[in-house]
């Protein structure tokens, strides 16, 4: 088969941007969702609303150490105890810490700055692909034959088999490998790749299903 | 052209009962493991063997709509993640509720000028006319 140059620098291209986009969505723990979205949205209007909220254990009673007023409502007992012993006949409250949830992605500065371009790629990509689609189809089963690979390993290695942290990176990395096996095959071997552009409604739907019974499940 | 109007047609026709077949199989907590186990393969395999047979139908469809569907969740993101996100108008909120709508007019319009641009042009997977 008779490849022109340009094709070449043209598919790792494109590659290198999916997996950029690939990388930064999985730190992100998914990317964005219409729940985090509408978390979002409650937050910077400050309008809460009710949620249901995790039974709290009942706040243990202030409890007296040497004319010390003890109040362990923060779990970290260590932390009071010796802020106590150093300041002497005071009453201590630490302020509560909950740890940063991921949602936080969007809230930060960093976060915003990096999916705001991250979708500007998004637009840029769909509008090649919505009106340039035909012309262009030989990039595009590379990157879909990449980007299948890389999802189908990655969830079904956080889903079903390792979903700690840890698990995360290392399905990350098997996700590359096994999407640029894919897209490899995709482009030497060219049905292949129109195969897998056909199903993409399934892998989707693969995909919700997966999620779906992992949550019904846990 | 008759047989490219087919092939549409087909694929209409194939995608209306897949979508319907999937919202009752997916809403149902008895069916839903079959739906994952046994129906989602056979569409799967369905799908990937009509996009070998009608391929200028399917590439033109698939990514006109998978496009357009890059195309709006970008720019909802977009605007969600830009400074002035935090101060949206409510009538962007309304609008969140037509991005299905959008995806449909964006993917079809797409895929009418793919479709007439590439009557007149040679078969993309001839690699000797690039």
């Amino acid at each position: 088969m008779q490849v022109p140059s340009w094709y070449w620098r043209r598919a790792m291209m494109m590659v290198l941007v999916c997996l950029v986009v690939l990388v930064a969505l999985a730190r992100g723990d998914g990317g964005v969702t219409r729940e985090r979205h509408d978390e979002y949205l409650q937050r910077v209007r400050h309008q809460p609303q009710e949620r249901h909220q995790p039974p709290q254990p009942p706040p243990r009673a202030p409890t007296r150490r040497g004319g010390l007023e003890f109040r362990p409502n923060q779990g970290d007992e260590s932390r009071v105890v010796h802020a106590a012993r150093a300041l002497d006949d005071t009453t201590i409250t630490l302020p509560t810490t909950t740890p940063p949830p991921n949602s936080q992605l969007l809230t930060s500065a960093a976060g915003k700055s990096v999916a705001g371009i991250f979708a500007a790629l998004f637009v840029i990509c769909g509008v090649l692909a919505c009106f340039f689609g035909y012309r262009i189809i030989k990039i595009i089963v590379v990157v879909f034959g990449f980007v299948f690979g890389f999802l189908a390993s990655y969830y079904i290695m956080t889903l079903f088999i390792w979903s700690t942290p840890t698990g995360a990176w290392v399905a990350m990395t098997v996700g590359i490998v096994v999407g640029a096996g894919l897209a490899a095959v995709c482009f030497f071997y060219h049905p292949f790749g129109i195969f897998l552009v056909g199903t993409q409604r399934e892998c989707s739907r693969a995909r919700e299903l997966a999620t779906l019974a992992h949550s019904l499940a846990h | 052209m008759i047989s490219n109007i087919g092939g549409g047609l087909a694929v209409a026709l194939t995608y209306c009962a897949d979508y319907l077949l999937y919202e009752w199989l997916v809403h149902d907590d008895t069916w839903r493991a079959i739906a994952f186990w046994i129906t989602l393969p056979i569409l799967f395999v369905l799908f990937g063997l009509l996009s070998l047979l009608l391929q200028r139908v399917m590439i033109i469809l698939g990514t006109a709509f998978t496009g357009a569907v890059l195309v709006v969740q970008g720019l909802h993101f977009l605007a969600i993640t830009l400074p002035f996100g935090d101060s949206l108008p409510t009538w962007w909120h309304y609008l969140l509720f037509l991005r299905v709508g959008l995806m449909i007019l964006l993917g079809g319009c797409g895929a009418l000028l793919q479709a007439r641009a590439s009557t007149s042009h040679s078969n993309p997977r001839d690699t000797r006319s690039c």
